[in-house]
This record gives structure tokens, C-alpha cells and sequence, in this order.
């Protein structure tokens, strides 16, 4: 193998090391190892592995760990004059310190009305810091039903947010609105859910059934 | 055509406003409406409907349009006018303010106009208010002419 010298004023030191294959081996083994090593400590040091093996000495509160989580769980919920408010089911519920946000799989919530039921379902959700406004997103259907238990109409997006105040859900997605007699579609929707009123805020088509 | 009232009504709009619970929804914003050969079309139109069914249709426009084509053998029919009203169930558009109709080559104008869908018939009226001091006008197109 040729040998390189460089020139210049440290000529001489590398012609020694030329001279003796073996040492230079050595010397360049003994070089990649000790990077292998520091490169193996740094990755240790930085990788998740180590969190998981280390014991948690800092609070939970400081990590992106759930404090409390639920499986398949089951919320009602009255209101001041005791009447029943919601109903909501969840595969699976997990609370988060950190920012005060509580990650929901596939809920399911009943809202009782005085104009009648309004069922709302969507792949996953998220309570908001203060647990009031809930958003959903991924098949988010909201059905409204009269108080005969009829369908009075349906409400499909791939994103919404419910402010349990204000009885309001809003989305800036497409939205696709049934009823018994019509379907609507636009982009960007204001539900009153108490009114059973809609707004919808652009790209309007409707097309009503004539009977 | 007589089976237009059979059709879907068809709206496009810019935004809207849908109260179920009052039966009535305000398109806003370039709106079109098409239901079969009808045509309306205005800034505005507010859709009525009863148990979910629409019963009327009133436009706004500086002016709202209204077209139709009465029979297969006929002309289509234009209207103009600041509101239109079109009473599904009467079958009776009444435009007001500004009105004006051409059917078949004559020209109807006046402060409110009323014509029947089924039976083409025109009824013109001015309006008793002195700003406007509108008379009707009819203008009727000879035979020979047509």
C-alpha cells in the first residue's frame, strides 16, 4: 500500500511511522475505535433508551407522560338543575400535566337538548386546557334528533371544535350537511347547537329534494 | 316546463345562514338558484320551508333575475326586479320594484308585476307611492311583427 507523506515541516515524524506498517496500523485502529467509542456514548446519552432505563427523577408533570389515563370509559355528567347533560363513552382517555390536555379515543357523547338529542362521534379528540372546549377530528359526525328520536339531520367534517359555553362547534374544513330533504355542502361551518341553526361561511351548494 | 316543479332546486351562495328550526335558510353572496328551466339569481335569497319541504323563494338583487321557459315551443321568459317572490306552492312570481318581464317579444313594466307559472298569465301594477310615480307599461308586439 503506498505510503503518504506529506510534505512540509513534519516530514520527518510521519517518514518514521511509514517505516513501520504495524505501528501505523495500530495507531489509525486505535484512532476509529476511540471515535466507535465517543460515538456510542454520545448516541447513549441522547437516545430515548436512556430516559426509559434511567429512573424518573424529575415530576411527572415535567414529562409528556399521562398522570392518569382510562380504558372504555364512561362519563355522565348533570347540570345545575340536575337534569342530564351529556353522556360521553371512550376507548380510551389519557390526561396530560404538562399542558393540561386529556387525548380521547373514538368518544362518543350524546348531548340531551331541549330540541332533542345530538349525537356526536370522531376517531379521536382532545379536551382543551381547562377541560371545557373539546375538539375532534377524523370522521366527526353529529347527528341532531327530534325528540321523537327522528333524524333531523346529520353534520360530516374532518375537524371541529365544540365550545361547551357557548353551545357552538366550529371548523374552517369542508363540511357536508344532510337533512331528510337536502344536502349542503360548504367550506367553514358555525353551528349553534342550541338553535338548530348553521352558518356557513363560504363555497355554498345546496340541493333540496322536491316531494 | 311544467315538470320544473318536480326538479331538485339547485343554490349556489357565497355564505349561509341555515335556521332548521325556523324553516328558513339565507343564501348570500352571488347566489344562483335552479330548479329544472327556472333560473334566479340575486345578492340575496332567503328559501322557506315547512317540515323541511320548500314551500317559497324570495331574491334580492339591484336587480335580481328570474328565467324560465314556460313550454318546449316557447320563448324563455326574462324577468327583472329589486325582490322576487316565488310562491312554490301558488305557483305565482311576483316581482316588485323596478319590474320588468319579457315574454314573447312584449315587455311588462311596472312597480310589481305578477305572473303565474302554469298559466303565463301577467298582471302589472304601479305603485300608488309618489317617489316612484311609475305607471305601467306594456308594450305588445303585433302578430305580424312577432
Amino acid at each position: 500500500m503506498p505510503c503518504w507523506t506529506p510534505r512540509g515541516s513534519c516530514r520527518k515524524r510521519w517518514t518514521a511511522t511509514c517505516e513501520y506498517p504495524l505501528v501505523r496500523a495500530a495507531l489509525i485502529s486505535l484512532l476509529v475505535s476511540a471515535l466507535l467509542a465517543y460515538g456510542g456514548f454520545y448516541l447513549y446519552q441522547n437516545t430515548p433508551l436512556r430516559q426509559a432505563l434511567t429512573p424518573p427523577d424529575t415530576d411527572p408533570s415535567e414529562r409528556q407522560e399521562a398522570d392518569f389515563y382510562l380504558t372504555n370509559a364512561r362519563l355522565v355528567r348533570f347540570n345545575q338543575q340536575g337534569e342530564l347533560d351529556h353522556r360521553m363513552h371512550a376507548q380510551e382517555v389519557n390526561h396530560y400535566p404538562l399542558d393540561d390536555t386529556t387525548i380521547i379515543r373514538q368518544p362518543r357523547m350524546v348531548l340531551y337538548r331541549e330540541q332533542g338529542e345530538r349525537h356526536i362521534s370522531a376517531s379521536n379528540g382532545k379536551l382543551l386546557p381547562g377541560s371545557k372546549d373539546l375538539e375532534l377530528w377524523d370522521e366527526v359526525l353529529i347527528v341532531a334528533r327530534a325528540r321523537d328520536g327522528s333524524e333531523q339531520g346529520r353534520l360530516d367534517t374532518d375537524f371541529i371544535t365544540l365550545y361547551s359555553g357557548q353551545e357552538l362547534a366550529s371548523t374552517s374544513r369542508p363540511v357536508i350537511i344532510t337533512t331528510p330533504q337536502s344536502v349542503t355542502r360548504a367550506v367553514g361551518l358555525n353551528a349553534h347547537l342550541d338553535q338548530n341553526r348553521v352558518q356557513l361561511l363560504s363555497n355554498v351548494r345546496g340541493t333540496y329534494e322536491v316531494q | 316546463l311544467p315538470e320544473d316543479r318536480g326538479q331538485p332546486i339547485r343554490i349556489k351562495a357565497d355564505s349561509a345562514d341555515i335556521n332548521e328550526g325556523m324553516g328558513r335558510a339565507v343564501y348570500s353572496g352571488n347566489v344562483t338558484m335552479d330548479q329544472g328551466s327556472i333560473h334566479i339569481s340575486g345578492d340575496k335569497i332567503t328559501v322557506f320551508t315547512t317540515d323541511g319541504t320548500v314551500t317559497r323563494m324570495v331574491a334580492e338583487g339591484s336587480p335580481a333575475h328570474y328565467r324560465e321557459k314556460p313550454a318546449a315551443d316557447k320563448e324563455i321568459i326574462k324577468a327583472y326586479g329589486h325582490t322576487i317572490d316565488y310562491a312554490i306552492a301558488r305557483e305565482q312570481v311576483t316581482l316588485q320594484h323596478n319590474a320588468q318581464l319579457l315574454q314573447e317579444g312584449n315587455s311588462f313594466s311596472g312597480d310589481t308585476i305578477h305572473y303565474n307559472t302554469v298559466t303565463q298569465t301577467v298582471s302589472a301594477q304601479s305603485s300608488d307611492r309618489a317617489d316612484t310615480g311609475g305607471r305601467v307599461e306594456m308594450i305588445i308586439q303585433p302578430k305580424s311583427k312577432q
